[in-house]
């Protein structure tokens, strides 16, 4: 027992290793909050656009959405990295894993607030275009607001699920918190510093899992 | 000017009619819901259309501001095409003021808000000024008070004059009325029906559809029955209750009469 607890939970690495995976942590929270804001807006916009019933415009959208949805992020990532400079496109690991967790936040975002952009009564846009308001300030004013408000328990929890995704930037040398771990666990020939961070990540995740059932449980009153 | 219908009540002599319909056709698909309805409405005019469900009331409600479009024929509003390839969409319905039977709020807003929204983002007015107007439309429906109130907190009766002060905002020239108090409990129909007759003592125009006999009975100047896509017969009330020998109108007052007793 003893033996196990110093494998997996050595005091001494724990000491040492901490610094770095915090510096791994900051990485990973910038590239969540990267992902969350480029991904949501973009998915926002396209949702939107959605709306206009372009036909052309909705055939790309909802390709871009299928595809990216269906292509694991891990491939999509690796291609970026490693096969986009053989066509002279070079991003650096940062910047790969924030441009490739962004479009798949953005696919999802986009579905899922389009679900509930049509969820919303018809009977709104009817008031809004029957008191003289445009397509667009209708769907600004009136049914953007509360399709956002209906999807929000479901938008949460893409959104955690897709910053978890910041580990697999770690096969890109990302200097994340999973990497900075694994160049630990490398350097101590020991697990420690892994536990440390899967600690980590549930005290980063823990938190926001909670706050997602709060939402969900204020924005399920039957409307 | 157009020709007058036989059965419209005399019109003052010179007035063009506020509104007018001619040869209206409406087509879901292989369905033909409007027949070719002609129909002119004069200034300060309250018609009640009545009639069966899926006779077409609402479809000629909502062509009237092109919630549907017409599948042909052309309505005129102040004498501008409302059916015109290049008509200003908004603009025109701003000028048409429309009340629905399931209230249609904003329920993310406030009573004011509701209210306020259109005059800001149509009429363009500075946020004051649209609260002021939103409160004197919500004071005038008699919702003193309730300005801060979401729709949800409010009774049935209180959403629809919510939804009344919320076209009257706009000043409209003509208000539309599909059915407004269809979707309220029995006890709330009377406070909604009290404020439209004030809209139609004030002189405004109003094309109301709806299920209140009494209420058209006593209040509209002409009744229009339809059945079908097709009016088939109106006038004044005493014509539609009392003289008229039309056999489908008497089948459905006396159906409409059977229904209510029971319901």
């Amino acid at each position: 027992m003893n033996a196990i607890l110093q494998y997996f939970f050595d005091w001494d690495i724990i000491v040492k290793s901490f610094p770095f995976l915090l510096k791994g942590l900051v990485t990973t929270l910038i590239i969540a909050a990267l992902t969350i804001v480029f991904g949501l807006a973009l998915g926002l916009l396209l949702a939107c656009l959605r709306a206009f019933h372009i036909r052309l415009v909705n055939l790309a959208i909802i390709i871009f959405a299928d595809v990216l949805r269906s292509i694991p992020a891990l491939v999509l990532l690796i291609v970026v990295y490693f096969a986009l400079p053989e066509i002279g496109i070079r991003l650096s690991g940062f910047v790969a894993v924030v441009l490739v967790l962004s479009l798949v936040m953005a696919a999802f975002a986009e579905e899922i607030i389009w679900s509930g952009i049509i969820a919303v009564d018809q009977g709104q846009w009817e008031a809004g275009r029957s008191t003289g308001l445009t397509f667009t300030q209708t769907l600004g004013s009136i049914v953007l607001l509360q399709a956002v408000q209906m999807v929000i328990p479901p938008l949460t929890n893409k959104m955690i699920n897709i910053t978890k995704n910041t580990a697999l930037a770690s096969v890109i040398s990302v200097s994340e918190m999973l990497n900075q771990a694994s160049s630990q666990q490398a350097l101590y020939a020991n697990p420690t510093p892994l536990t440390l961070a899967a600690i980590l990540y549930v005290a980063l995740f823990f938190p926001l899992v909670l706050l997602s059932r709060r939402i969900e449980a204020r924005y399920s009153v039957v409307r | 000017m157009a020709s007058t219908q036989p059965l419209v009540a005399p019109v003052e002599t010179g007035a063009a009619p506020l509104l007018e319909i001619r040869g209206l056709h409406k087509s879901f698909g292989k369905t033909a819901v409007l027949k070719g309805i002609d129909l002119s409405v004069r200034r300060g005019e309250l018609v009640a259309l009545i009639g069966p469900s899926g006779s077409g009331k609402s479809t000629l409600l909502r062509c009237i501001n092109r919630l549907e479009e017409p599948t042909q024929g052309a309505i005129f509003l102040d004498g501008a095409d409302v059916t015109a390839a290049r008509r200003d969409l908004n603009g025109m319905r701003r000028q048409i003021g429309m009340v629905f039977q399931a209230f249609n709020l904003y329920p993310h807003l406030s009573a004011e808000a509701n209210v306020a929204l259109a005059l800001r983002k149509v009429l363009k007015l500075p946020r004051g000024e649209a609260a002021r107007r939103a409160r004197a439309a919500l004071d005038q429906v008699g919702l003193e008070g309730r300005y801060g109130a979401r729709p949800m907190q409010l009774s049935g009766g209180q959403q629809q004059r919510v939804g009344i002060a919320r076209s009257m905002a706009l000043e409209p020239k003509l208000f539309l009325f599909d059915e407004p108090t269809s979707a309220l409990d029995p006890e709330l129909v009377a406070e909604v029906l009290s404020v439209m007759r004030k809209l139609s003592d004030d002189g405004k125009t109003m094309v109301v559809v709806t299920h209140e006999m009494a209420f058209a009975r006593d209040v509209a100047d002409r009744i229009v029955f339809m059945d079908q896509g097709r009016i088939v017969d109106q006038g004044p009330p005493d014509h539609i209750f009392r003289d008229s020998t039309n056999p489908r109108l008497a089948d459905f007052l006396r159906s409409f009469r059977a229904g209510s007793e029971s319901g």
